[in-house]
């Protein structure tokens, strides 16, 4: 009887610790509403924890006994809960911004510290720091940050193109509330697409990449947009040297439905089109502007759906007219020409969020993404002479896109805080139009050349598992199938991706991981300074796709919950990659562009170091790299293996934002970056003649040795901010004075060589940005 | 620091980018320091062989990038040419490293060898062919209009193409026409290399060069039958008295030579086109050493030359009518300055007062003498067999 009972207890006992319940819910700003991605929920009993999705959803499951859960996030007071869990339980928890990032005294642990996820090579910068530092100009510029990151190259002076550890702008993932951007950048480059007010939140991936991202080899940028104030209606704005911008935000329908809309606009146009209109006398007239315009509406149907929807829309967009008359003896002429250049970006999102079950979370959501690049050139003459009137035209236009239909379903399932399980899959409908050019004219009909649209599908899957094996090894290991159907080739790629943490103290992990990539879109980049006219194009059945791997290994260190250190080496291999051939002639669309390229293979391998403090009255990073990069190309450079124009060797970041008091706020970035490689010539020789003769000379031709065998000078900056805040009656105002390399150093655009006719030759370089100074009003209510 | 707005004219190349000049506020100039090791000088051999002419070379020495001379040449070298490990002929130091043989030619089909010593250099060697010529079956000239309206003439060329080998060509036009050396009153015959351009789809897009002609890999032709067409700048049939098509069978190191050359020039304006080396075939130095074989071709019907009948009258004073009958006075106009008489020391135009097809009226020149009188017809200049005489 009293074995009996002892197995009975037993069983019971068993029965009580096995019962586990779950609490599930979302994150969010207390005042705002806004979702707060990545929030953690720890409990400090059990030493376990997760953290909230991209919709600020999370599922924590717990044995049935009193639980203690603390959540927090960067900037936010964090909250505790003590409760006894007998059920299921649905748990909505709003924090309280606690101003511009003040020091979290941590007690216990936080599932999300670096050492003990099994992420790599990701970053997140808050955004409240992404705003705090210098900005070109003044306009806060998201990519800009990221190229202040370790293992991230910012390509030429000004320009927001991202090279990710050797990999070019092409590779990267940018997405936009889900939906790929595949221009991000305005004016040459030197601003990016991204508003910063309108967006909650930035993640650079540049290794460890998880089975859900695929479809670029380099990096994912993933970017949310704001959703939206439910309660209350608020706006923010700045006006700055060279833009302005305005976000509104609120209720439609209180605590249920909100919405944002932010816009942007740049005013060089108006001040620059009447000075070129004197300097002409007034047969010229010329301007260049562009806008961003983004908007989402979020609507709560019930406590377990949610629906978005988000749309961006930005346009380049520049113009020249000009028209002179000329009077002569027996007759008058008109000549008019008109130009008119523009390219712009529109992406739309249609999200559906549904909590399934307390464990089951999901994702569905309908994608059109469009890139377009416009040239218009058109000329008229008119003749009029006493009895007759001639009139003579020509029109031309030079057009390339590409435009993606998408449906994307992603589920979370959390069958226990062991377990964070991620599958899901997408389907695209690309469509690519590398340049069409038409033109008509007095003597000529309609014409049409190069349109060579391509119809393409693409499609993944994916499941991957965040699995913790034991406290200290904990894995996420995955899975990402994909394939792309063109011109009926089929291509498919299986990639595996695993990585993981091995926790040596508790402040102290190592960690390694690999990721298999294949792309199946390519650029075609005419100078590798990002101008619009670069053409995307599929893989076809005479271009295969692009393939990398890229394997890691590293460690973390958590100094007190107030340092993170990293250190990550990795290499990366990368084949497919194209470029076009040696002086193919891009702007002749009549002949098919496959004929024109060359494919290749490229590696890269490196180490990053990395410290970051997110909070406190000094906050920022230092980051260090040091790297190799080449590419490999059959028909270029002979075939030997040539250092990418962006293999800097050493390259060191600064980022630092410092509230000396309350309200004034003193920023600063420091970049440095070994000389980019250049090709440069070496010496001249005599060019054959068919016919030579004594004392004739035919001209000479350079030797420039390998391909980027040069390098240009380091390039370093300093440029600073300075920030001062008020509160007013209607709500916040501050000033924000600035300079951009703050030391006018001559940083190199690129090399010429000069000389001739006597004069001795030499090398000199182009630089584009002197010391810039800034300033930019921002407000708040 | 110095600005320098014009500058940045050069960082964007694409002519549209000249809009946004005004957005780049100042651009700045740095002459800098670029360590440009200097490795030893070396022999520059440039020599094309054809079976057209006798073996010959030129010889110089590269040069610094940073340094002012200008194509130092080398005129105490030893260049020999050799067949299947034979020397076959010495060239003989013309002046001003220009080297020539006496009298040997290169041989269609066969592979050459070249050797150049000079004291001071490391000895250069190349080697090339010189592949068979081709024949051209078929050439058609039909009358056409540019795209812009421009009248052109459109070329239709069929050439054999020797299946068996990778084939490279040359295809280039030249026009003939008569012209007359005003202080010895001889006519001469002048060839203009004439302009082209093609659409052709066997044509890749850094293969055709202006007045350099077309050239052309054989990727595209199948069953030995080469095809291509082309345009000219202008109605060139009506031009010159012949129209010659030439082709040439290029070795690969002539091709490679004159596209990579061709591309190099192309890009040289601007900075942000990856720069790219010519091809170099001489081991140990630079330069060329490359064959090709030549077939000339005439298109079309030679054009009709003017024929002079009869002079009335046959003699008479300055400002006096002379009528001048005979035939394919065609296109004998006061534009083309198409009649022209002996006048001291030199020659001189008339203007005609009337022109048809057999018949030019002409005042006699101010300063005409007796002599023979010319007529042109922009092709042709055609002397008439008896001296006209002017009476004072």
């Amino acid at each position: 009887m009293k074995s009996l009972f002892c197995l009975i207890f037993g069983l019971l006992s068993c029965y009580a610790q096995a019962q586990k319940f779950t609490i599930d819910g979302s994150i969010k700003d207390n005042a705002t509403g806004e979702t707060l991605i990545g929030a953690t929920i720890f409990n400090p009993k059990t030493l376990q924890g997760t953290t909230t999705n991209t919709y600020g959803f999370y599922s924590f499951t717990q044995s049935r006994d009193l639980v203690y859960l603390r959540v927090s996030y960067v900037g936010y007071g964090p909250v505790s809960l003590k409760f006894f869990l007998s059920r299921d339980t649905t748990i909505n928890i709003g924090l309280v911004y606690e101003s511009t990032l003040k020091e979290i005294v941590i007690e216990g642990k936080a599932e999300d510290r670096i050492q003990e996820s099994t992420r790599m090579g990701t970053i997140d910068v808050p955004l409240q720091q992404i705003k705090s530092l210098p900005a070109f100009l003044g306009e806060v510029d998201v990519l800009k940050v990221l190229q202040l990151l370790p293992g991230v190259q910012s390509g030429s002076e000004g320009s927001s193109g991202l090279y990710v550890r050797g990999g070019g702008p092409e590779q990267n993932l940018i997405l936009l509330d889900g939906v790929p951007v595949y221009n991000a950048s305005h004016l040459f480059g030197f601003f990016s697409v991204f508003n910063a007010d309108a967006i909650n939140r930035v993640e650079l991936i540049k290794g460890g990449f998880p089975a859900r991202y695929g479809g670029r080899l380099s990096s994912v940028i993933d970017i949310n947009m704001k959703e939206g104030d439910v309660n209350k209606f608020r706006g923010e704005g700045s006006i700055g040297v060279v833009a302005s911008r305005l976000t509104l935000e609120g209720p439609i329908i209180k605590g249920k439905t909100s919405y944002i809309v932010s816009g942007r606009r740049t005013y060089i146009d108006a001040i620059a089109s009447p000075l070129i209109r004197i300097a002409s006398d007034g047969d010229e007239r010329a301007g260049y502007y562009f806008y961003d315009l983004n908007a989402k509406i979020n609507h709560h149907i019930n406590n377990k759906n949610r629906i978005y929807l988000s749309a961006y829309s930005g346009n380049d967009k520049a113009f020249a007219k000009s028209e002179y008359d000329n009077e002569g003896s027996d007759n008058n002429s008109k000549y008019e020409e008109a130009l008119r250049l523009g390219w712009g970006n529109i992406t739309t999102a249609l999200r559906w969020n549904s909590i399934i079950t307390n464990k089951l979370f999901s994702n569905v959501t309908a994608t059109y993404s469009r890139y377009r690049f416009l040239v218009n050139a058109q000329s008229k003459e008119t003749t009029t002479s006493p009895d007759t009137t001639i009139s003579e035209f020509y029109h031309s236009e030079y057009s390339s896109g590409i435009r993606d239909f998408a449906l994307k379903a992603d589920l979370d399932y959390v069958p226990n805080p062991n377990h964070f399980i991620r599958f899901g899959g997408q389907l695209i409908d690309h469509r690519f139009t590398p340049g069409v050019l038409s033109y008509k004219s007095t003597d000529a009909q309609d014409t049409t050349v190069g349109a060579q649209v391509t119809h393409a599908k693409e499609f993944f899957v994916y499941a991957e598992d965040d699995f913790m094996v034991s406290p200290r090894l904990k894995i996420n290991a995955g899975i990402h199938a994909s394939g792309f159907v063109v011109e009926s080739r089929f291509y498919k790629s299986l990639q595996p991706r695993v990585s993981g943490r091995f926790l040596i103290t508790p402040d102290i992990s190592v960690k390694g991981s690999y990721a298999r990539m294949t792309q199946y879109i390519h650029l075609l980049s005419n100078a590798g300074i990002g101008l619009p006219t670069d053409l995307w194009v599929p893989a076809t059945s005479k271009v295969r796709p692009e393939h990398s791997y890229l394997a890691s290994l590293g460690a973390a260190y958590n100094y007190k919950n107030a340092y993170e250190f990293s250190v990550e080496g990795y290499y990366k291999e990368m084949e497919g990659l194209i470029e076009y051939r040696e002086g193919a002639d891009y702007l002749n669309v009549e002949s098919d562009w496959q004929t024109k390229i060359e494919t290749g293979k490229g590696n890269s391998y490196g180490a990053e170091f990395f410290m970051q403090k997110k909070t406190g009255r000094i906050s920022g990073w230092i980051g260090y790299t040091l790297s190799w990069t080449y590419r490999k190309f059959e028909n270029l450079n002979e075939g030997r293996r040539f250092p990418y124009r962006y293999d800097r060797r050493h390259d060191i970041k600064v980022a630092a934002v410092y509230e000396w008091r309350p309200n004034r706020e003193f920023s600063m970035t420091w970049v440095f970056g070994s000389g980019s490689a250049v090709t440069l010539p070496k010496s001249l020789y005599a060019a054959a003649s068919e016919n030579p003769s004594p004392n004739s000379r035919t001209g000479n031709y350079e030797y420039y040795g390998d391909r980027n065998s040069f390098r240009m000078r380091a390039y370093h900056r300093l440029d600073v901010s300075y920030t001062t805040t008020k509160k007013t009656k209607w709500g916040e105002r501050s000033w924000s004075i600035g300079a951009y390399n703050v030391y006018s150093r001559q940083n190199p655009f690129f090399i010429d060589i000069t000389g001739g006719g006597g004069r001795k030759p030499k090398f000199v370089q182009y630089s584009l940005f002197p010391i810039i100074p800034s300033i930019a009003y921002r407000f708040k209510f | 620091m110095k600005m320098c707005i014009q500058n940045t004219q050069r960082v964007f190349f694409h002519k549209y980018a000249a809009l946004f000049l005004f957005v780049l506020f100042t651009s700045c100039e740095l002459t800098v320091d670029i360590d440009v090791p200097f490795e030893q000088q070396k022999l520059v051999l440039n020599s094309f062989f054809n079976t057209d002419s006798v073996w010959a070379a030129t010889l110089s020495a590269n040069q610094h990038i940073l340094d002012t001379l200008y194509e130092q040449r080398i005129e105490n070298a030893l260049i020999v040419v050799y067949h299947a490990g034979a020397a076959v002929d010495t060239l003989m130091h013309l002046s001003d490293g220009v080297y020539r043989a006496d009298t040997g030619k290169p041989v269609p089909g066969k592979s050459y060898e070249i050797k150049a010593t000079a004291p001071g250099y490391p000895d250069v060697t190349s080697h090339s062919y010189i592949p068979l010529p081709t024949l051209i079956t078929d050439i058609q000239v039909t009358k056409g209009a540019s795209s812009e309206g421009y009248p052109e003439d459109v070329f239709h060329v069929k050439f054999q193409d020797d299946p068996l080998v990778e084939n490279f060509y040359q295809i280039y036009v030249e026009g003939e026409s008569d012209y007359i050396d005003f202080e010895t009153a001889k006519i001469r015959k002048h060839r203009f290399r004439l302009g082209m351009a093609t659409n052709d789809p066997s044509v890749r897009s850094n293969e055709y060069s202006g007045f350099d002609g077309i050239f052309i890999k054989d990727v595209l032709f199948t069953n030995g039958n080469g095809a291509i067409s082309f345009t000219t700048q202008g109605q060139v049939m009506d031009f010159y008295s012949y129209v010659i098509v030439t082709i040439r069978t290029l070795s690969k190191d002539y091709y490679n030579y004159k596209t990579t050359g061709r591309l190099q020039e192309d890009i040289s304006d601007n900075p942000f086109a990856q720069p790219i080396n010519v091809y170099n075939n001489i081991d140990n130095g630079f330069g060329i050493f490359a064959g090709f074989s030549a077939s000339h071709y005439f298109a079309g019907e030679p054009r009709p030359r003017p024929v002079i009948t009869s002079i009335s009258p046959l003699r008479a004073a300055p400002l006096d009518t002379v009528v001048i009958s005979g035939e394919n006075f065609l296109d004998v106009s006061p534009h083309y300055g198409s009649v022209i008489f002996t006048a001291s020391g030199a020659l001189t135009y008339a203007s005609p007062v009337r022109t048809t097809p057999n018949e030019i009226v002409v005042l006699v020149p101010r300063n005409a003498i007796t002599g023979k009188i010319f007529v042109s017809n922009a092709s042709w200049i055609t002397p008439s067999d008896i001296e006209f005489e002017v009476i004072n």
